[in-house]
């Protein structure tokens, strides 16, 4: 199922198809020692270790890769990458990855891509995060009532604890906006 | 007259030096043996065991000739012969000139050496002084510091300071006021500013006003130590000895990895237990600082979990070693068969390693025998090591991930870090200095086909200064190299020593025997050929005998997909053809041979008449080289045929070399490694196949770049340098599949093609392709007979090779010096290996020609005729073959060449008339009692 609704997705975008590839170039010089995995401190918590991650992507089985939580779960930590024997960029790969994920707007994805934009979207408003209007928005852009009733408990504790300000206080517009424009023609470049 | 005895100078006193030296003293010419260090022997002085044999080998390296001109018979305690002289704790100062005439300089570090020259380092950094006072004071030199330039002045007017070394920006004083004052208090001062990057302009301003040179922060320990070499150089250039030499052999080594620079993941220096490998056998050493107790650094007590970890500082781009260094896999399955067989307190051996790579006809079946004493191999790269901090005992827990994808965790006693082999700073000087043309790493590159050739002509070069080597090929190359300062000799009309046999008394001139003049060469591929042309132009006879109508072998296949080697057969086969030495017995075989060894009359016949006992001419010759070469090993069973895309290594490089590969649309190609290779039956790694299919896969991928290519493997056979191959072909997309022996990729041949299908160790997942092309990698089968080598008291080995005297020590030629052995079937392996036992092989034929008479030395057995009967039990006791009835003189003679002096004659002998000097009966007969009588 997932097969075909990821190749089909894959074909219709050259451009996320040429990204993959450049992915996979970059991890061309892989020998599949499996440093990557066990100095990963979230590797634990992965449906797929990176190394079969890797693999994956090498042997071309982009329905894996992209039925895996796996770079999601990136912490952006760069062990693997202080410890790779054949010095292969694995957390830009990871993130790489994300992107790709992302561009696909894949179902499976929907939270981790809604939350993550909710994020960003936060940062570029106002320079730092408020941490009730994120969530406020993110639940908003889910699209799904199950999701902030899983937050419940968390959000009566943090309450208690007078974590949680309901009335924002004021806060002018941040000044990053020209940044993100910036990476974005980066990016795009 | 002495100027014309021809001498060379031989640099660095490892094995390969040794080893180079021994060769060229032993065929007549005098050597000089420089070592840097305050002893001969290298690295190996301080291993007690080798494999395969588990014991230390060294001695057998010494010469069977002129033994008595070799002392001490324990190598690891030194080394003298009356044709080398040795210098150590010398320092080469320079080295001009060209072959047959080169001026080199050198000085004895005693001896107005380093001693002589103290060096000031002014830094206000604490850890810049004292790093910089380390590393100058482990290369010898005598070191002061001072942390302000007002210190460093005090010091200069009563220190005799031959350099300086100074930071620029200090409170207080500057670097370049320093200079200034410096030059005035002692104006012959040398002094090299240090300085950050960012201050460059400053240091040249200095260097206008006297400084010799800057130093740019951060800097590696190599650069300072090359600038401080240079200024000591030069100081006491005018002190050095001057000496003319003919040839030079660079013998230097490498040097060991540090595992505690960089980023240190394993934590070596700080996590008590973690040990390199080189430590560790001292721990198991004799004579080593515990006395061979095997017990923890720290706690004491008896260690009993041990893991060894691969590829520290080699295959590993972090630490700057793309390259794999070839000898720690072996080095570790050694340590952990001898840690699990010797002590009974070690209940876990366990290696980690990314691929096993037991190269070479021995090693295999080693590994396997470590595997049944119980060590576990584990395929998998551990990522850093932190102090166990809950575990008792200061156990140091260990984290792996199986391919699985499983965390697995073990507590070890102790860690042995292997780290790898690397250029050391006298070698990346003296490429330097000599211009000679290294690699991307800084070893020295060989000249193509000539594996002992550096780019400048009459320098030499062996063992690991040309790359990560083990003994073996070692051994064998610097045997090559000593016959090609041999050739420059020669080429300059240069004498040997005078021969000993004048200064040998009549009793010993009555009992020497003398070889036939002349080399029977068997086998006319390119090891034969190499070796034929290497003996025939140092002078003499040589028979080149080969069964088919022409010359080549398996180069004549293989040329294609070796770049250059095409035009090289051309060229050899074409000077083997024209050499007035040679005389070339084509369609012939050697059908059987009389005499006794040294002096052999061997029949050559038609390959179709061999059965006429009559047919034939008789050879003489004195030694023997077998180079009888081998063939790709055929099935094992009847297996598919090419219909379905079945093909082997060398068929399928027919075609390559053919252009018959349609690949106009992408193709898909299984490479399946060790086919019937390292398994019962043929326990060997053939060593080249590895690397064939990676040329093959490159071709094919350079042919379609969408070709989908796989290669199935046990172990990436890729040793040394040649681990470039493999990261190239995984860069241009070959994918590389992993399979364990039972567990091997399903070959289904259809009607067009082949179905491969295998479960992906690391995906977990079935795969399969239908591949229009499945190349098996068989390897090699050695092509020697047992009758051939049996006709010259040869034998074969396990595997069907030559065997050798000693695989590592004495790795070209039989127990017989005169039976030597080159090319594949002594051992399978690349052409260059090839070329270099060849080149070795002739080396040994010339030394022993060039020697004719050989005498019995005090080891070898005598015969006191006076007692003897001729009853002949002594000649059936000897193992060796040594001893024979003389039919002129109708006495009993030993043939010093085959004697090794074991004494079963002197046993055997009921008269007493065999006897060994050493080893007569009352002195054995006490030692006998006493070691009976010893408490145990």
């Amino acid at each position: 199922m997932h097969l075909t609704d990821i190749r089909e997705k894959l074909a219709a975008r050259p451009d996320l198809t040429r990204h993959l590839a450049q992915v996979k170039e970059q991890m061309a010089t892989c020998i599949q020692c499996g440093t990557c995995s066990s100095s990963c401190p979230n590797a634990g918590f992965m449906d797929m270790t990176p190394r079969r991650m890797w693999r994956a992507v090498l042997t071309d089985r982009v329905d894996m890769v992209f039925s895996s939580q796996t770079f999601m779960l990136c912490a952006s930590c760069y062990v693997c990458t202080l410890r790779c024997p054949r010095g292969l960029p694995l957390t830009d790969a990871m993130a790489e990855l994300k992107q790709v994920a992302f561009a696909l707007d894949l179902d499976r994805f929907r939270r981790s891509t809604r939350f993550y934009r909710a994020f960003m979207d936060n940062i570029r408003q106002y320079g730092r995060v408020r941490e009730t209007e994120m969530m406020a928005r993110y639940f908003l852009a889910v699209k799904d009532p199950r999701v902030p009733m899983s937050y419940t408990g968390m959000g009566i504790k943090l309450m208690a604890k007078h974590k949680l300000h309901p009335h924002f206080p004021t806060l002018g517009p941040g000044r990053l906006g020209p940044l993100f424009e910036r990476a974005t023609q980066q990016q795009e470049q | 007259m002495t100027d014309q005895i021809g001498k060379t100078l031989v640099i660095g006193g490892g094995i390969s030096g040794i080893r180079a030296s021994l060769d060229l003293a032993q065929a007549g010419f005098q050597v000089i043996l420089m070592e840097q260090a305050d002893r001969v022997g290298g690295l190996l002085s301080q291993l007690d065991t080798q494999f395969p044999t588990s014991t230390c080998g060294m001695c057998r390296m010494l010469p069977m000739m002129d033994r008595d001109h070799v002392d001490p018979q324990c190598l690891r305690r030194g080394l003298a012969h009356d044709n080398i002289e040795i210098c150590v704790s010398t320092d080469l100062i320079s080295l001009t000139g060209e072959p047959g005439h080169f001026t080199v300089s050198f000085i004895a570090q005693t001896d107005g050496g380093r001693q002589e020259c103290p060096v000031l380092v002014v830094d206000d950094e604490k850890i810049v002084r004292d790093s910089m006072k380390e590393w100058l004071r482990e290369e010898g030199y005598p070191v002061q510091t001072a942390e302000s330039a007002a210190t460093a002045l005090e010091l200069l007017k009563t220190g005799n300071f031959k350099a300086m070394l100074t930071d620029i920006k200090m409170p207080g004083m500057d670097g370049v006021t320093l200079l200034t004052r410096a030059k005035e208090i002692q104006p012959d001062l040398a002094v090299v500013m240090m300085t950050a990057y960012a201050a460059v302009d400053t240091a040249v301003e200095a260097m206008k006003q006297g400084a010799l040179d800057y130093l740019v922060k951060p800097f590696d320990p190599d650069a300072v130590l090359l600038m401080v070499d240079r200024i000591y150089k030069d100081a006491v250039a005018q002190n050095a000895r001057i000496d003319t030499v003919d040839a030079v052999i660079l013998a230097t080594g490498a040097t060991f990895f540090h595992p505690d620079q960089g980023i240190n993941a394993y934590g070596y220096g700080r996590i008590p237990g973690v040990v390199t490998n080189l430590e560790f056998e001292r721990m198991l050493s004799h004579a080593g600082p515990g006395g061979m107790d095997l017990t923890h650094p720290v706690t004491g007590r008896p260690v009993t979990r041990i893991a060894w970890f691969q590829c520290v500082g080699s295959r590993d781009i972090q630490t700057g070693t793309p390259f794999c260094s070839a000898t720690c896999c072996m080095i570790s399955v050694k340590q952990s068969l001898l840690a699990k067989t010797m002590y009974p307190h070690v209940t876990e051996a366990c290696v980690f390693y990314m691929d096993l790579r037991t190269w070479g006809k021995a090693s295999d079946a080693y590994a396997r025998q470590a595997e049944a004493a119980g060590v576990r191999f584990v395929r998998a790269r551990v990522h850093s090591l932190a102090p166990g901090l809950k575990e008792p005992d200061g156990a140091i827990p260990v984290v792996w991930m199986d391919p699985s994808g499983e965390r697995n965790q073990s507590l070890f006693d102790l860690v042995v870090l292997a780290p790898g082999q690397h250029p050391d700073a006298f070698l990346t000087g003296f490429v330097k200095d000599q211009e000679l043309t290294a690699d991307d790493w800084g070893f020295v590159r060989p000249e193509p086909f000539l594996p002992a050739h550096t780019s400048r002509p009459g320098i030499f070069a062996c063992g690991s200064a040309t790359g990560p080597k083990d003994i073996h090929d070692s051994v064998t190359g610097a045997t090559a190299a000593a016959l090609s300062a041999m050739q420059v000799m020669a080429g300059a009309g240069r004498h040997l020593v005078q021969n000993s046999e004048q200064t040998e008394s009549p009793v010993q001139q009555a009992a020497g025997i003398s070889l036939f003049p002349g080399a029977l060469v068997i086998g006319g591929g390119i090891a034969g050929m190499t070796a034929a042309l290497a003996i025939a132009d140092q002078g003499f006879e040589v028979d080149l005998v080969e069964k088919t109508d022409h010359l080549g072998g398996n180069l004549v296949w293989l040329k294609k997909g070796i770049q250059g080697a095409d035009d090289f057969l051309e060229q050899q086969m074409a000077a083997v053809q024209a050499h007035d030495r040679i005389r070339i017995h084509t369609r012939n075989c050697a059908a059987e041979t009389t005499g006794r060894p040294g002096r052999w009359i061997t029949r050559l016949t038609p390959v179709e008449d061999a059965v006429d006992q009559s047919a034939g001419v008789p050879v003489r010759h004195g030694v023997v080289v077998l180079a009888v070469g081998g063939v790709e090993a055929g099935p094992d069973a009847p297996e598919p045929d090419q219909k379905s895309g079945f093909y082997t290594q060398q068929q399928f490089q027919q075609l390559l070399d053919g252009n018959d590969i349609d690949s106009g649309s992408p193709l898909q190609v299984a490479l399946f490694q060790c086919h019937g290779s390292r398994e019962p039956g043929r326990e060997y790694c053939s060593r080249v196949c590895c690397p064939r299919s990676l040329d093959q896969a490159m071709q094919l991928k350079s042919l379609n770049p969408d070709t989908r290519v796989v290669i199935f493997y046990r172990d990436m056979m890729t040793p040394g340098l040649t681990e470039a191959d493999y990261t190239e072909a995984r860069k241009k997309g070959v994918v590389f599949v992993p399979y364990e022996p039972g567990n091997a990729p399903n070959l289904a041949a259809e009607d067009t093609g082949c179905k491969v299908t295998w479960t992906d160790p690391i995906l977990g997942r079935a795969m399969e392709m239908d591949a229009d092309y499945v190349i098996l990698a068989k390897g090699i089968r050695s092509g020697l007979s047992k009758d051939l080598a049996h006709m010259f008291e040869a034998d074969l080995d396990g595997s069907g090779f030559f065997d050798q005297a000693d695989i590592k020590w004495r790795p070209v030629e039989a127990m017989d010096p005169r039976v030597l052995a080159c090319g594949i079937c002594l051992e399978p392996g690349s052409l260059a290996l090839t070329l270099a036992s060849a080149r070795a092989a002739a080396a040994k034929a010339v030394s022993l020609l060039g020697r004719q008479t050989f005498f019995p030395s005090q080891d070898t057995a005598r015969v006191r005729s006076a007692f003897c009967s001729l009853c002949r039990i002594c000649i059936d006791a000897c193992p060796f073959n040594a001893r024979f009835i003389d039919p002129e003189t109708r006495t009993l003679k030993v043939d010093p060449l085959a004697c090794q002096g074991c004494g079963i004659c002197a046993a055997a002998c009921p008269s007493g008339a065999a006897v060994v000097a050493g080893r007569s009966l009352a002195p054995m007969m006490k030692t006998i009692h006493a070691a009976l009588n010893a408490p145990l």
